[in-house]
Order: C-alpha cells, then sequence, then structure tokens
C-alpha cells in the first residue's frame, strides 16, 4: 500500500499566505463609509460636480475651435484658386499655337497615308515652323 | 430580531439588499462590519498600502449602496461583491495607468504590520507580497478569489468572465511564480 506523500512545506506556507487577511479595518471605517453615503451628491469628490460647467464650455470651444479652423481653410483654398487674368501677349501666343495645330487637322488624311511616322513628324515639324 | 436574520451570513445579505431595495437602509452599517475586513484584505493584496485598499473597499461599499437593486440573488452574495470590487480595481489601474504612480516603499507598510512579528514571518510576508503583485492582474485576483475569499473556480470563471479552464491555468501559473520567489524562505 502506498503511503501519501508528505505535504510540501512550502505549499503549506504558501497556502497559509494566501489566505492570510493581515489588515485589520481602521475602526472608523464603517462611520466614514456611512457618511459618504449621506453626504450631498454636490460635496461629493467628482470633477463633474466640482466643475459642472466643464462639462459644456469645453466641447462648446472645441467646436468653435474647428469651426474657425475651416473657416480659414475655407478661405485660403477660395483665394488659391481663382482663375488667372491673361495677358495680350500670352492671348497672342495661344491662338497661333491654335492655328498651327488646326493645320496639323488638315494634314491627317490626305497628306499623311502611306507615310511612316518620322516622315510624318519631319512632314508636320516643317509645316508648324513655316 | 430583524429581517435580515437567517441561517448564513450570505442569506443575511442578501436579505439586507432585497429589504435596501425596498427603501430600508438601516440594515447596511451590519452589512459593511461583515465584508469590510475580506474586501481591504482583497485590495490590500493588490495596492500594498492600507489607504488605498481602504479607499477602494469604500467606494465598493458606495457601488453596493447604489446597485442594490441590480442584486437578483442568481449567485452568491459574495460573487457580487467581489465583482464590484474587482471593477473597481481595474477602474484604479486604468487611472494610475493615466499618472505618475506615487512613489512608495513596501517595506514601510510591512515594518508597521508586523513589527510585533519575528523578522522571519516579516521577510516571507515582504517577500510574498512582492511577489504577488509582479503577477498579473488576472492571475492575482483569481488566486485571491480562491483561497483569500473562498469563491468556487466556477464562480471565479464568471466573475472574471473567463472559462474555467482559464482560471485554472491562472491560478497553476500564479502558484508556480509564487513558489519559484518563495523557495529560499522555507
Amino acid at each position: 500500500m502506498n503511503t501519501p506523500n508528505p505535504p510540501d512545506p512550502l505549499d503549506n506556507r504558501l497556502d497559509e499566505l494566501l489566505a492570510s487577511q493581515p489588515l485589520k479595518p481602521s475602526v472608523d471605517f464603517t462611520e466614514r463609509v456611512l457618511a459618504e453615503i449621506e453626504k450631498p451628491a454636490s460635496e461629493k469628490d467628482s470633477p463633474d460636480t466640482k466643475h459642472p460647467w466643464l462639462r459644456l464650455v469645453l466641447p462648446i470651444a472645441a467646436l468653435l475651435t474647428a469651426a474657425f479652423v475651416i473657416v480659414q481653410l475655407a478661405s485660403n483654398e477660395s483665394a488659391n484658386s481663382d482663375v488667372p487674368v491673361l495677358s495680350t501677349i500670352e492671348l497672342q501666343e495661344i491662338f497661333v499655337l491654335e492655328e498651327g495645330l488646326s493645320g496639323l487637322v488638315n494634314l491627317q488624311d490626305a497628306d499623311l497615308n502611306n507615310i511612316d511616322l518620322l516622315d510624318a513628324l519631319t512632314f508636320l515639324d516643317s509645316d508648324i515652323q513655316s | 430580531m430583524d429581517s435580515c436574520d437567517s441561517e448564513t451570513i450570505q442569506d443575511i445579505d442578501s436579505a439586507c439588499l432585497e429589504a435596501m431595495t425596498a427603501g430600508d437602509h438601516t440594515l447596511f452599517p451590519g452589512l459593511i462590519e461583515r465584508w469590510q475586513t475580506q474586501l481591504i484584505n482583497f485590495f490590500y493584496r493588490s495596492t500594498q498600502n492600507r489607504t488605498d485598499a481602504e479607499d477602494l473597499a469604500q467606494e465598493t461599499f458606495l457601488e453596493l449602496y447604489k446597485s442594490a437593486d441590480r442584486y437578483k440573488n442568481k449567485g452568491t452574495f459574495k460573487a457580487f461583491i467581489f465583482t464590484l470590487a474587482r471593477r473597481r480595481l481595474i477602474d484604479r489601474y486604468r487611472k494610475q495607468a493615466r499618472r505618475p504612480l506615487d512613489f512608495f516603499d513596501p517595506t514601510d507598510s510591512f515594518i508597521q504590520q508586523y513589527s510585533e512579528q519575528p523578522d522571519a514571518l516579516i521577510e516571507i510576508e515582504d517577500a510574498f507580497q512582492r511577489a504577488l503583485v509582479t503577477l498579473p492582474e488576472n492571475q492575482r485576483s483569481a488566486i485571491l478569489l480562491l483561497q483569500q475569499q473562498g469563491l468556487s473556480y466556477h464562480e471565479i470563471a464568471t466573475l472574471l468572465n473567463t472559462s474555467l479552464s482559464s482560471v485554472k491555468t491562472w491560478i497553476h501559473r500564479a502558484r508556480v511564480h509564487l513558489r519559484q520567489k518563495l523557495k529560499d524562505f522555507v
């Protein structure tokens, strides 16, 4: 017949320590808890009751700041997106370019048939320069 | 005899909460007297500090006072009160995580608490407390609820919102860790 293993002293000590309740409550603990229960809500140590206005003011301030930033960004964006005014010289350059490009349209079908690409580009270049 | 008088303390406390829900708060001081030592020591093992332990116990009683009507007598009263207690403990950890911890020398409290005991006992208690606070919170709560507070594995699993096997694993790991830390003291 097997004899059971003797209890491990470390396990026993550990069990004692785990089960122990070394602190005795302060003598006035119950009174303190009851006093806290009796305390009116306005006296309780809570951030909400200390500064109830914080709950309203902070979100409103955040909202105003966000609105201000959005308005600033929007006005900057509209200022940057204005269409630039073209000078007379620029308008003339655009007109000349348009004329040259319209010349290309006339070349396409009749003149470029059966010509390889390099010849076509050379032809276009000389046409633009003339 | 008052309406709370019954065979077991648990029944007394359940009846007290029912009386409180009905508007009779005269029995609450008795409930505090019955549970204060257990709660304070549960918190003390996690905070290493009497003041914090008593503050947390007070907060738990306040919560219990406010939530008496939520007690449905489904589980034991002990499981209910330690569910509230653990919630307070987790809240405290969250608050501490948001601000630097106050400096605290754990040996101070042990010397005050056990000044009348032999040095060897003070040393092992000190080592035990230091080992305990290095455990993950779930392991520490599980082993304390089992061995200090006498809850069942099933109650602990419900309270910690986990499976029975997880509770057993946590408790096993906690014991291995504590044994390792205390092996030189026995």
